[in-house]
């Protein structure tokens, strides 16, 4: 397919493109969130505590007088680096593992696919939390939990990928004309490999923005001052009645980014790899 | 006699189930040599050469003999040495070619890649992968080497396989049913291509196929196969003029004969038999016109019948039995 008609198909399903646009969005806001914030995001100002949105403030305070806009917007920072770096070290863990039991089979499969079992037996955020609390809450800590609980999903795919490639004649033919086991799967699988894994990362990034909100809603992850926005959220509780906008705001800002960074992963895939099923 | 370059010797391949898909198969190449293994489908002419390259995957298992290669037995090697095998001194090429080459690099750079494994400069190697195209008559090299598989034709992948696998000069290339998956008429140009470079560069070619035109257009002797077992082996004339098995004697009377009009076309009665069960006899005795009860009861031996003609029959007298 040529590129004008990929981007052609991309215009012609809005979803994609507004999510491509939101997902835009998100990520100028981390870019340029301290040209934009009015405040610093530890800035408190108590005497203007629990104010409702106003021209200073644009989406109100909370309980110290912090102005959530600029929070919100030094907050998509956290989110992103810890969903980003989370979906990096689950891609390279699940590939690798995926690949090594694809390939090689037998007992280094039976091993690796009985630890991803185990892992996708456990429910994903109480393993999380587990492991958080024994390394001490941390942004970091947060990205390694997410990371070590969510590989499983690119074990599983990669190496039924690997299973069925390897079945494929160039594989063969690789192995025909002298390639040794690591030039095969640098040069053959890995390269073949692109496709699904761009996929299947474009969708888990979302999903550990999600997780990585969810630890900071629970008070695991970045700790005070830092604008984690599942913190915000779930600080706002208390007032919800009387200051709504403290856990409103936050909540928009995770629903925004994680339909957005979807729709735009549903976009990719199917620019990719239509007939692929995640 | 010059020395074979490959001694098969006493070969066999079973699969989980006990199927005996190759058994006891022995058989030599001579340097330069075209040697065709025929039969028909499933009576393991493609396993046995997938077993000679160490290729056969689980549940298959290679469960005896030798295979002698340049003084080596290659079943002894370790995996290590047999990939230093693989490619550079026994070359292969496949029944596919449309999905043989790695979809995401470009020809020339997969033809060149083997070179370079090898040592060579990346210059040296691109340019001796040009030549290499020349080689296998492929148009415009320089430009066709950037082309991706896809934007090219199976009988010019199948080409860029061949030539692939002969520019690092094997002695010896494994054909899988090379032409199968072509065109007639592509086949023809893929097979007067492989008889020019095996005579260019002197390799020695194990032909697998079950098309006896292509026996006739290359092979010079040949090895023919049932129900994983050798039959019968001689040179393409005696072959042709003089079988003496009774399987090759049908083959040949079941060759349609394009000069012939009158009547249906011939078959051997019976299938193949199933492979799982433990046969004591001949394993061609239930479809054998001739059959005894010799036939039935024990397996016949290799026998020389005449100077370099093997066979292996009950019904087919004279000659030392082989080893």
């Amino acid at each position: 397919m040529k590129k004008s008609r990929k981007l052609k198909l991309i215009l012609k399903k809005p979803l994609f493109l507004i999510g491509f646009l939101m997902m835009a969005v998100v990520i100028l806001a981390a870019i340029f969130a301290p040209q934009i914030a009015p405040h610093g995001y530890a800035e408190q100002n108590l005497a203007m505590k629990l104010q409702a949105p106003c021209a200073e403030f644009p989406l109100g305070t909370d309980r110290y007088g912090r102005c959530i806009f600029s929070r919100i917007l030094y907050g998509s920072r956290i989110a992103l680096k810890v969903g980003l770096v989370a979906v990096v070290i689950e891609s390279v863990i699940g590939v690798t593992l995926g690949i090594v039991a694809g390939y090689y089979g037998k007992k280094a499969d039976r091993v690796i696919m009985f630890v991803t079992d185990m892992i996708w037996s456990i429910p994903p955020i109480i393993l999380a939390m587990a492991i958080v609390l024994l390394l001490g809450p941390s942004a970091e800590n947060v990205a390694i939990s997410v990371a070590l609980v969510t590989w499983a999903q690119f074990t599983k795919i990669v190496r039924a990928k690997v299973q069925s490639m390897k079945e494929l004649s160039y594989i063969e033919a690789a192995r025909v004309y002298g390639e040794s086991d690591l030039q095969i799967i640098l040069r053959y699988i890995l390269p073949n490999l692109t496709s699904t894994i761009v996929i299947l990362t474009s969708l888990a990034l979302p999903s550990a923005i999600l997780s990585t909100t969810s630890m900071g809603f629970l008070g695991l992850g970045a700790q005070e001052p830092l604008p984690d926005w599942g913190m915000i959220l779930s600080s706002g509780i208390e007032f919800i009645k009387k200051a709504p906008w403290i856990s409103f705001w936050p909540g928009l800002a995770i629903v925004w980014t994680v339909l957005g960074f979807n729709l735009a992963a549903e976009g990719l895939k199917e620019l990719l790899d239509p007939r692929m099923k995640v | 006699m010059e020395e074979n370059i490959l001694q098969v010797t006493d070969l066999s391949v079973s699969f989980s189930g006990g199927v005996q898909a190759v058994h006891g198969v022995s058989f030599g190449i001579r340097p330069g040599e075209t040697f065709a293994l025929v039969g028909e489908s499933g009576c393991g002419k493609s396993t046995t050469a997938r077993a000679i390259m160490r290729l056969i995957r689980a549940p298959g298992r290679i469960t005896g003999g030798q295979v002698i290669f340049q003084d080596r037995d290659l079943l002894g090697l370790s995996n290590r040495e047999m990939t230093r095998v693989r490619g550079r001194e026994i070359g292969m090429i496949f029944q596919n070619p449309l999905d043989s080459l790695n979809p995401v690099y470009t020809i020339g750079s997969q033809v060149a890649e083997g070179l370079i494994v090898d040592k060579m400069e990346k210059k040296e190697a691109w340019k001796l992968a040009a030549d290499m195209f020349r080689d296998v008559k492929i148009p415009d090299p320089e430009q066709r080497m950037k082309a991706y598989p896809h934007e090219i034709s199976g009988g010019m992948r199948q080409r860029v396989m061949i030539g692939m696998m002969l520019c690092r000069h094997p002695k010896l290339l494994i054909a899988d049913e090379p032409t199968t998956a072509l065109d007639v008429t592509i086949q023809a140009g893929i097979i007067e291509l492989m008889n020019d470079l095996r005579r260019k560069y002197n390799t020695a070619v194990l032909m697998i196929t079950h098309d006896f035109g292509i026996v006739a257009d290359m092979a010079d002797r040949v090895g023919v196969m049932y129900a994983g077992q050798l039959v019968e082996v001689a040179d393409v004339f005696t072959i042709f003029d003089e079988p003496l098995h009774p399987y090759t004697r049908l083959l040949m009377k079941a060759l349609p004969v394009i000069t012939k009009r009158e009547g249906r076309l011939v078959t051997i009665p019976g299938t193949v038999p199933d492979l799982s069960k433990q046969m004591e006899g001949c394993r061609f005795a239930d479809r054998c016109p001739d059959a005894t009860e010799a036939c039935r009861r024990s397996v016949p031996a290799m026998k020389e019948i005449e100077s370099g003609h093997l066979c292996a029959c009950h019904l087919v007298k004279g000659g030392p039995a082989h080893a």
